[in-house]
C-alpha cells in the first residue's frame, strides 16, 4: 500500500510508472513505491445532462492535510476540500476534460500540487431521436366520369439530429504510457488531445412500420387509423357519385347508346312557312282573268 | 287525314305514322344519316320515333300555301280590300293560268337538358305548281275556298345535301277546297 512520506522534504523523488494507464505519480521517499492516483468519474461516461457526476481520486490517499480541487473541464472548479469526493453537474452536450489537483502538507509533495491525468466526461443528450413522421395523403376528387384515384400512401420520413450520439462517441483521450511523465496538463505528450467529430445530420426514410417508444400510443396506430380513415372516406365517395362504367375499348368508335334509357327531350316544327319565298308567273298576262258575283 | 287531304305528306310520300307499308330508299337513308348525327353529337340514347315525328313537320296543306301566296300578289290584294267593304257579299275570281314557286325551310329543334345548343334538323323545300282554271271564292276580304282549277305538282325535299323526295305528279282537281280564311271564319261561328 503506498504511503505518503512525511518530514522528507528534499528527499522526495518521483518514479515513472511504465504502466499504460493513466496516472500521476506521488512523489515518494527514495526507496519508497511510486504513489499513483487517478481521477474516476461515476456513473461512468456517457452521461446525461444535468446528470449528477461524482468525481472521485483514486486511491484515497492516506494521511492529513491531503486537500483535493476538481477541475471539471467546463471552466468550473471545486474549492480546495479534504475530501477526495465531490459531485458536479452538466448542462450541455460535450466532452469535458476532468482532473483533479492534489495537494499535501508542505514538504509531503515535492512540487506544490499535482494534478490527476484529465478524464473525458461526454455528456450526451440521453432522450432517444424520435422521427417525426409526416402522412400525406393523397386527396380524391370525385368526378362525375369514370376516374380512379389510388388510395393514400402514407410515408413517412424521419430526421435526426446533429448531435453526438451515445452510440458513436468521440475519441478519447488515451494516455500512451511509454513516454508518460507526471508533467501539467496541456503538455503531456502521453496525452492525446480528443476531437469531437461530428457527423453531418443524416436523412433516413422510414416506412411505417410499428416504433415502440416510450410514452404514448405506438406510431403505427396512427398509421392504421389514418388509412382506414381514408378508406371510410372513399367508400363513402363511391356511394355518394354513384358512378356508372361503360367499358368502352375502342375510344374512336362512337358509343353504342343504352337501351331502354328514357331521355327527356323536345322536339319543336318550325314550318316556316311565313318565311317562303314565292314567285308567281303569269307570263305577263293579268292575274285576274274575270270577277263574279255570287 | 282524310283521302282527299293535299298535305306536303302526303305529296311527298313521307311515311304515315304507323304505317305498315317501308319507306322509300331515300328515306331510310335520311334515317341511317339522322341516325348518324344523332350518335356523332353524343346524344344520350337513340330517338327511334325522330324520323317519325319528322313527318308532322310536313302536315301542311297545298292549298293553304298557294292562298298564302295569292294573298301576296297585288291584284289580288286589290280585289280582297275591295270585297271587305261589302263583307255579305260572296265573288269569285277567275285567275289566269299562271305558275308559282315556292321554297320553305322548315326545321325541327331538338333540346335536351344539359345540352347547350339544340339540335336543329333544318329541311329545303322547294315546289312548283302549275295552276289551271282556279276559281277563288272570296269573301269579306278573305279567300273562302278554291272552288274549281287543277294544279301540277313538282316538289323536292333535301336535307342538306341529301334529297329525301323528289317528286312530280300528275295534276290534281282542286274542286271545293276550303282554306284557312274559312276553316278560321267557321270555328268563330
Amino acid at each position: 500500500m503506498p504511503t505518503i512520506p512525511s518530514g522528507s522534504r528534499n528527499a522526495a523523488r518521483f518514479v515513472v510508472s511504465p504502466s499504460p494507464s493513466s496516472t500521476v505519480v506521488i512523489p515518494s521517499p527514495t526507496n519508497e513505491p511510486p504513489f499513483r492516483a487517478t481521477l474516476e468519474v461515476s456513473p461512468t461516461p456517457p452521461v446525461d445532462v444535468n446528470q449528477e457526476v461524482t468525481f472521485t481520486v483514486m486511491p484515497n490517499l492516506p494521511g492529513a492535510n491531503i486537500e483535493y480541487r476538481f477541475h471539471f473541464g467546463d471552466d468550473k472548479m471545486s474549492d480546495w476540500i479534504t475530501q477526495s469526493q465531490t459531485t458536479h453537474r452538466y448542462f450541455q452536450t460535450k466532452a469535458y476534460l476532468a482532473y483533479a489537483e492534489i495537494r499535501g502538507p508542505e514538504g509531503s509533495l515535492a512540487q506544490g500540487t499535482k494534478n490527476t491525468p484529465r478524464k473525458e466526461v461526454l455528456v450526451v443528450q440521453r432522450s432517444s431521436p424520435t422521427p417525426t413522421s409526416t402522412a400525406t395523403s393523397v386527396p380524391i376528387t370525385p368526378s362525375p366520369t369514370s376516374s380512379y384515384t389510388p388510395p393514400a400512401t402514407p410515408s413517412a420520413t424521419a430526421s435526426v439530429p446533429a448531435s453526438p450520439s451515445p452510440y458513436s462517441p468521440s475519441p478519447t483521450a488515451i494516455v500512451s504510457g511509454a513516454s508518460t511523465t507526471a508533467t501539467p496538463l496541456g503538455s503531456s505528450p502521453g496525452v492525446a488531445s480528443p476531437t469531437a467529430t461530428r457527423s453531418p445530420p443524416k436523412q433516413y426514410t422510414a416506412t411505417p412500420t410499428p416504433v415502440v417508444s416510450k410514452g404514448g400510443p405506438p406510431s403505427w396506430i396512427y398509421y392504421i387509423v389514418s388509412a382506414g380513415l381514408a378508406a371510410a372516406v372513399l367508400y363513402g365517395i363511391l356511394k355518394l357519385i354513384k358512378p356508372t362504367f361503360h367499358p368502352h375499348a375502342d375510344w374512336h368508335e362512337p358509343q353504342e347508346p343504352p337501351q331502354n334509357v328514357a331521355i327527356n327531350y323536345g322536339l319543336y316544327f318550325h314550318s316556316n312557312v311565313s318565311a317562303g319565298q314565292d314567285r308567281l308567273q303569269t307570263d305577263g298576262a293579268s292575274l285576274i282573268l274575270r270577277r263574279r258575283t255570287q | 287525314m282524310s283521302d282527299s287531304s293535299l298535305s306536303l305528306r302526303r305529296l311527298f310520300s313521307f311515311p304515315e305514322p304507323g304505317a305498315t307499308t317501308p319507306p322509300s330508299n331515300e328515306w331510310q337513308e335520311f334515317q341511317s344519316r339522322l341516325g348518324r348525327e344523332i350518335k356523332a353529337i353524343k346524344y344520350p340514347a337513340a330517338m327511334p320515333d325522330l324520323a317519325s315525328k319528322i313527318g308532322e313537320l310536313f302536315n301542311v296543306e297545298l292549298p293553304d300555301l298557294l292562298v298564302l301566296s295569292w294573298k301576296k300578289a297585288a291584284e289580288l290584294q286589290k280585289a280582297l280590300e275591295e270585297s271587305r267593304k261589302s263583307p255579305e257579299q260572296v265573288v269569285v275570281l277567275d285567275l289566269a293560268e299562271h305558275v308559282m314557286t315556292n321554297e320553305y325551310h322548315p326545321y325541327i329543334e331538338i333540346r335536351i337538358a344539359g345540352v347547350p345548343l339544340p339540335k336543329r334538323i333544318e329541311f329545303t323545300v322547294q315546289i312548283l305548281t302549275r295552276l289551271k282554271g282556279i276559281n277563288l271564292k272570296i269573301q269579306d276580304g278573305t279567300i273562302t275556298e278554291i272552288q274549281a282549277g287543277s294544279c301540277e305538282f313538282e316538289g323536292k325535299v333535301k336535307y342538306e345535301d341529301l334529297t329525301i323526295a323528289d317528286k312530280k305528279l300528275a295534276p290534281i282537281v282542286l274542286r271545293g277546297v276550303p282554306t284557312i280564311g274559312k276553316r278560321e271564319s267557321e270555328s268563330v261561328k
